[in-house]
């Protein structure tokens, strides 16, 4: 009888044995995917790193050059200046004084569509004169014969 | 009691009932393990791809923003630059055009060429007026130059005006000192009035003359396609 429940209990043994390693693996399997998590975290983490990294560099690429651009703008803009400047100079004399020619050179014209019979008058009144302008010609001319 | 044989056979059954139990398992364990690392490649694999996809996104957007900042800066750089050349460019013309108002006055200490200049102002007043009575108004420092040059006057607007006459008065309110030179005319009472001042001659003609100034400072517009 002994034996009989020896071997009866060394298969429940194993048995037992068995049951414990599977479970053993169901837990092992859990764990890996919860390692999985982990690790795809901690790769991403360091994806993040690096592009962050290299973008860090663009940037201050791009700050460098806009330096680099701003003196290059100003530099070219002073030479167009400087050289506008000697232009001027060149040239200022001549247009002052052209400026003023036009200024005291009057050709006094008549308006184009102005017609004129002529006239047969006396000689012109005299027409210097001091005083307030009067408003009818005809008390002015008195007032000059008296003057005069 | 059992034969020895049978003892010996049973342990022999058990032993191979263990091992077949055990190696059940063995090969369970290992269909499980399998499958766990299967699990974790796909798992860690798709949540790194998703997330890498992200961050790609991202930094491109990042990177988009920052050229177009560049691109941007770089349009006002250079807007600011043509701002600032053509500002000057607009000084130098008036600068040119207030330099010669300075000089304005220069004429009237040469009678022999400023009496024309004031004779043919006033004419030029007259023909506009064609009234029979004029006031000139004067400088006071003109007073006797412009009674000089009045019967000329007067034979110039006769003569384009084939017999009329005018009558000119000079006003006893005479233009303030700080206006350089010219005349103002007027009749009927104030009512219509011409200023004929070297400074209003001046604005007139700079006026009408600024792209002739400009092409003498600074050379004809190679851009300009119309000139009229």
């Amino acid at each position: 009888m002994t034996r009989t429940s020896d071997g009866i209990s060394s298969l429940l043994a194993a048995e037992k044995k068995a049951v414990e390693k599977i479970e053993d693996a169901k837990k092992n399997k859990v764990r890996r995917l919860k390692a999985a998590k982990e690790q795809a975290d901690r790769e991403i983490e360091g994806l993040q790193r690096e592009q962050e990294a290299e973008f860090r560099k663009v940037q201050s690429a791009h700050s460098g050059s806009k330096d680099a651009m701003v003196q290059r703008v100003d530099g070219e803009t002073e030479a167009r200046l400087k050289s506008m400047e000697s232009d001027v100079a060149t040239h200022r004399e001549q247009i002052i004084a052209r400026i003023l020619s036009m200024v005291y050179e009057i050709t006094p014209k008549m308006h184009e569509n102005a017609r004129f019979e002529q006239q047969e008058q006396p000689a012109p009144p005299k027409h210097v004169q001091y005083g307030h302008q009067e408003e009818e010609p005809e008390d002015q001319e008195e007032d000059q014969e008296e003057e005069e | 009691m059992g034969s020895k044989v049978e003892a010996v056979d049973v342990n022999k059954q058990i032993k191979h009932m263990m091992a077949f139990i055990e190696q059940e398992a063995n090969e369970k364990v290992e269909e499980i393990d399998a499958k766990a690392e299967e699990e974790f490649n796909i798992e860690k694999g798709r949540l790194v791809h998703q997330q890498r996809i992200k961050i790609q996104e991202y930094y491109d957007k990042r990177l988009k923003q920052v050229n177009l900042q560049k691109k941007i800066q770089n349009s006002n750089l250079q807007n600011q630059a043509r701002l600032k050349v053509l500002k000057a460019r607009e000084d130098h013309v008036y600068g040119v055009v207030e330099e010669a108002r300075r000089r304005l006055g220069q004429i009237t200490s040469d009678p022999q060429r400023y009496g024309p200049v004031l004779q043919a102002l006033i004419v030029q007043g007259l023909f506009q007026l064609l009234e029979p009575v004029v006031t000139v108004r004067c400088r006071q420092a003109d007073l006797s130059l412009v009674q000089s040059i009045l019967d000329s006057a007067v034979r110039q607007y006769k003569e384009a005006t084939k017999g009329m006459n005018v009558q000119i008065k000079i006003d006893d309110t005479f233009l303030p000192a700080n206006v350089c030179g010219g005349v103002e005319m007027h009749t009927k009472g104030n009512r219509i009035k011409i200023v004929n001042t070297l400074e209003s001659r001046l604005d007139l003609l700079a006026g009408q003359m600024l792209p002739e100034i400009r092409t003498s400072l600074f050379g004809r517009n190679m851009n300009r396609k119309f000139d009229d």
